[in-house]
């Protein structure tokens, strides 16, 4: 069923407590007003045979004991189980009112038309026994057969046990009008309850409209909603659906909300069942009926197919039986293999039931068969016999013959199936025995071996060993190459050192005072691998102490120095560019001896 | 009556070298082998005139290829010459179960593979491989047609050579060294899933053959339970454990059904 676009207001309240305190002051004790018991009746207009809803509201109570409703001798009764309640509690000034009502829902159908009385109904509220009213209803005619039944159709009038037919039923709902509104065919079947549609499916449901003949000669539309099955009757008799019942909640009252949808606000209950049918299932007959006959009703063919085809005496043959025809295949019964005196005159047959499988619309059995006899020459025609409806008599399907060769067994055991237990070290190519087995091993190096068991530590080792070995052999070299960087840079201080000395002594003084300066203030810098600002003054000697370098050295360090600031500013000095240069070489070397 | 005094006596004699059998040596490891492959050669010869006494002779075989294997000798031609024996004294379960323990090893010898086919096809009822499970081994035929040893040792063996390349190509940065080693260990992680995969389902869940006499799968684990298949199942069908509770096992047979079977009836290939 489609989702409903209409929607129907309920008409039993569920339980639900509504409690609204007003604190205004403390200390409050309750109190209750007096009780009323009421009695409504829905919907406004009773049928015959259509349940309608009575219900009893109690309110202002304390205690309420069920009521007994009385028998109605021209209707039956039935009490809704889960009647509603509610309680509103308010607080006024320290006193507390509580006012609590409750509901009991009774369905009650008319069996007749004319008036109804429902007599008063007697309850117990807050230890008094109080009563409703009397009502009386006016009970209509039902009009039900006319809003809404049921057609089931068989295309066959007679029809057989285990026979497959098609089944098509019908609901015919009138068309509903009120208040202006038209409801369509689809927002109808929203409506529609499926209380038991039997074996027919609730989807893919047919929708039309009919305009069928009135009894007065005119025209009445109808809108009809069709579901098709195919059934498979398992008992004969009229063919029965007795138990099918389709609902409708027919609405009688509807009102747009504020989104403008349709909305029923009351409606009638109807339940229809299918008309009997007159569709005869008859028996199987056992007049005619074979001995290996299984059951299957239709008509079919049977195609058999066999693997291999060349045996031994023994060795088994799969049978695959493909069976096909019009039939029901999901019920379709197997072949009765062991009651086919010509295969089993020459087969062995298991008696397992085969449970089959349908396929791509043909039903496939397998079963393997062992010859018995090597004088076989073929798998004889195998039957499947079934009876068939349309001519109401018993026929067999058979299937072709399968052409076999089957060779002895008695070959299977003798010695010279064996093959040669010569030492094989020049042939060790294997000869196929006779009866199929093959000879021995007999190559005592291969027999006398030991396979080590796989163990999962030893998986691990080997396959984590490998990738820790690269990860070593990264490790190595990015070391290596980090610390190739460093030696590379000091060596090359030194050679660089050494070219700017004897570059300075081409110098005018002051010139080569300053490159003899920078090469050792350069030569530091790219030893230590520190920036060459830090080794400029006095600072170069500072630093020299701090690496421990030796006193004759940082004497001498400081000696070049000074010396090369007198040849620079002063000009006081004796010494030439090229006895600087070559002091400043000597302290490289004593540089260079030491470990800073 | 004689002649059946020296065969007992000779059994016997086996047995007692597999009570031994962790101290045997290399000697006395040849000397068994070749008594039973005499045993075997002479029940072969003996099969037409004289069948008890080939009978007498096979089990002698059988005895000398156990106590090999008791001895720690393990290696899929033995199982496969002790699948040969039982078969010839139609007993057709032991006879799977050793041809299926050789196949194990060695699923790449085609003697195996024929002589477990053929034992096969002598049992009853003939159970065929699920559709799933038929399409399962045809898409990891690596996996369910190559050894346990051989995933293992190709797995080794990739993961050296990948994992050497890779190092290789650390100094000396060239492409094919990339390609070549990548290759090699994506295969060698590859072996190594299908190795664990296989260690794990054999835990987990053993292969198992059917060694006794005919025996009704059931429902449940009691004989009060009904039967899940009609036709008892014959010595020689394969199955996988699947849970063991008390002294019966939880079953799962070539065509994915499943039932429970006594634990006596069976043992783990």
């Amino acid at each position: 069923m489609e989702s409903p676009v209409l929607r129907v207001k309920p008409t039993v309240t569920g339980p639900a407590v509504c409690v609204i305190l007003l604190l205004l002051g403390a200390g409050a004790v309750p109190g209750f007003a007096q009780a009323s018991v009421s009695l409504e009746i829905e919907p406004d207009e009773i049928y015959a045979n259509e349940p309608f809803t009575v219900s009893i509201r109690v309110e202002d109570f304390s205690r309420c004991e069920q009521p007994d409703f009385p028998d109605l001798p021209q209707a039956i009764v039935r009490r809704v189980e889960g009647g509603g309640e509610s309680m509103f509690t308010t607080i006024v000034n320290g006193r507390t009112t509580v006012k609590r009502s409750r509901t009991y829902t009774f369905h009650v159908t008319p069996q007749e038309a004319g008036d109804l009385t429902i007599p008063p109904i007697k309850l117990v509220v807050d230890g008094r026994t109080v009563q409703t009213e009397p009502v009386q209803v006016k009970v209509h005619p039902s009009d039900a057969q006319e809003l809404l039944w049921v057609e089931i159709t068989c295309d066959r009038q007679r029809i057989y046990v285990g026979q497959r037919v098609r089944l098509v039923m019908t609901i015919y709902v009138k068309p509903l009008q009120v208040q202006g509104y038209r409801i369509s065919s689809q927002d109808m079947m929203n409506f529609l309850i499926a209380v038991n549609f039997g074996p027919f499916p609730t989807s893919n449901i047919e929708r039309d409209t009919r305009k069928l003949d009135r009894p007065d000669g005119g025209k009445e539309t109808y809108f009809t909603y069709r579901t098709i099955t195919d059934y498979v009757p398992d008992r004969p008799g009229l063919l029965n659906f007795d138990d099918i019942q389709v609902g409708m909640r027919y609405p009688v009252r509807l009102t747009r909300d504020i989104f403008g949808r349709l909305e029923a606000t009351a409606y009638r209950t109807l339940i229809a069942t299918p008309k009997p049918s007159d569709v005869s299932v008859l028996a199987l007959p056992t007049q005619g009926r074979p001995a290996n006959f299984t059951g299957a009703v239709g008509t079919f063919d049977l195609t058999v197919l066999a693997e291999p085809t060349a045996v031994r005496v023994g060795d088994p043959i799969k049978l695959t039986m493909e069976i096909r025809g019009d039939g029901p295949l999901e019920t379709l019964p197997p072949p009765n293999l062991t009651a086919d005196p010509k295969l089993t005159g020459g087969f062995r047959v298991p008696q397992e039931e085969l449970a089959g499988k349908v396929v791509g619309g043909r039903k496939r059995f397998t079963q393997v068969i062992r010859a018995e006899r090597s004088d076989l020459t073929e798998i004889p025609r195998l039957e499947y016999p079934y009876f068939d409806p349309d001519r109401e008599m018993y026929v067999v399907a058979l299937s072709e013959a399968i052409p076999l060769k089957v060779m002895p067994a008695a070959e299977l055991n003798t010695s010279a199936l064996v093959e040669r237990m010569d030492p094989p070290a020049a042939n060790n190519q294997t000869l196929h025995a006779l009866d199929g087995l093959h000879g021995n091993e007999t190559r005592e190096a291969r027999l006398l071996a030991s396979t080590a068991p796989v163990s999962l530590n030893a998986l691990a080792l080997a396959t984590i060993g490998p990738p820790a070995g690269y990860l070593i052999a990264w490790a190595c070299l990015s070391y290596a190459r980090a610390g190739g960087s460093i030696r590379h840079r000091r060596q090359k201080a030194l050679r660089q050192a050494r070219a700017r000395l004897a570059q300075a002594q081409k110098l005018p003084a002051r010139q080569a005072a300053a490159e003899i300066t920078a090469a050792l203030t350069g030569y530091l810098a790219e030893r230590l691998n520190e920036p060459p600002a830090r080794f400029i003054g006095p600072a170069a000697a500072g630093f020299l102490a701090q690496r421990n370098a030796s006193a004759a050295v940082r004497e001498q360090w400081q000696s070049i120095v000074e010396r090369c600031e007198q040849l620079s500013f002063g000009g006081l000095g004796t010494d030439t560019p090229a006895a600087l240069a070559e002091s400043a070489d000597q302290c490289l070397r004593a540089l260079e001896r030491e470990r800073l | 009556m004689r002649r059946l005094i020296l065969s007992v006596i000779a059994i016997v004699g086996l047995t007692c070298s597999v009570s031994i059998a962790e101290e045997m040596s290399p000697e006395r490891q040849r000397e068994v082998l070749r008594e039973a492959q005499s045993a075997f050669d002479q029940a072969v010869e003996l099969a037409h005139n004289q069948p008890e006494r080939s009978q007498e002779l096979y089990r002698q075989a059988v005895a000398g290829f156990s106590a090999l294997i008791e001895a720690g000798v393990r290696n899929a031609a033995l199982e496969y010459n002790l699948g040969n024996a039982y078969f010839r004294l139609n007993e057709l379960g032991a006879a799977i179960l050793h041809y299926a323990r050789a196949q194990q090893l060695d699923p790449a010898d085609q003697k195996i593979a024929a002589n477990l086919e053929y034992a096969r096809r002598q049992v009853e009822p003939a159970i065929e491989r699920s559709g799933q499970t038929r399409l399962v081994r045809s898409l990891l035929f690596l996996h369910y047609d190559t050894a346990l040893h051989g995933r293992f040792w190709a797995a080794v063996v990739l993961s050296v050579v990948g994992w050497f390349l890779l190092t290789l190509r650390l100094r000396w940065p060239r492409r094919e060294f990339v390609i070549t080693g990548g290759l090699a260990v994506g295969l060698a992680l590859s072996f190594a899933a299908s190795v664990i995969w296989q260690v794990r389902e054999d835990a987990r869940h053993p292969r198992a053959v059917l060694v006794g006499s005919p025996t009704i799968l059931r429902l449940g684990r009691g004989e009060g339970y009904d039967p899940a298949l009609q036709q008892p199942l014959g010595p020689g069908v394969e199955m996988r454990v699947l849970q063991q509770r008390g002294d019966w096992a939880e079953v799962r047979l070539p065509n994915d059904q499943t039932g429970w079977l006594p634990l006596a009836v069976l043992e783990a290939v």
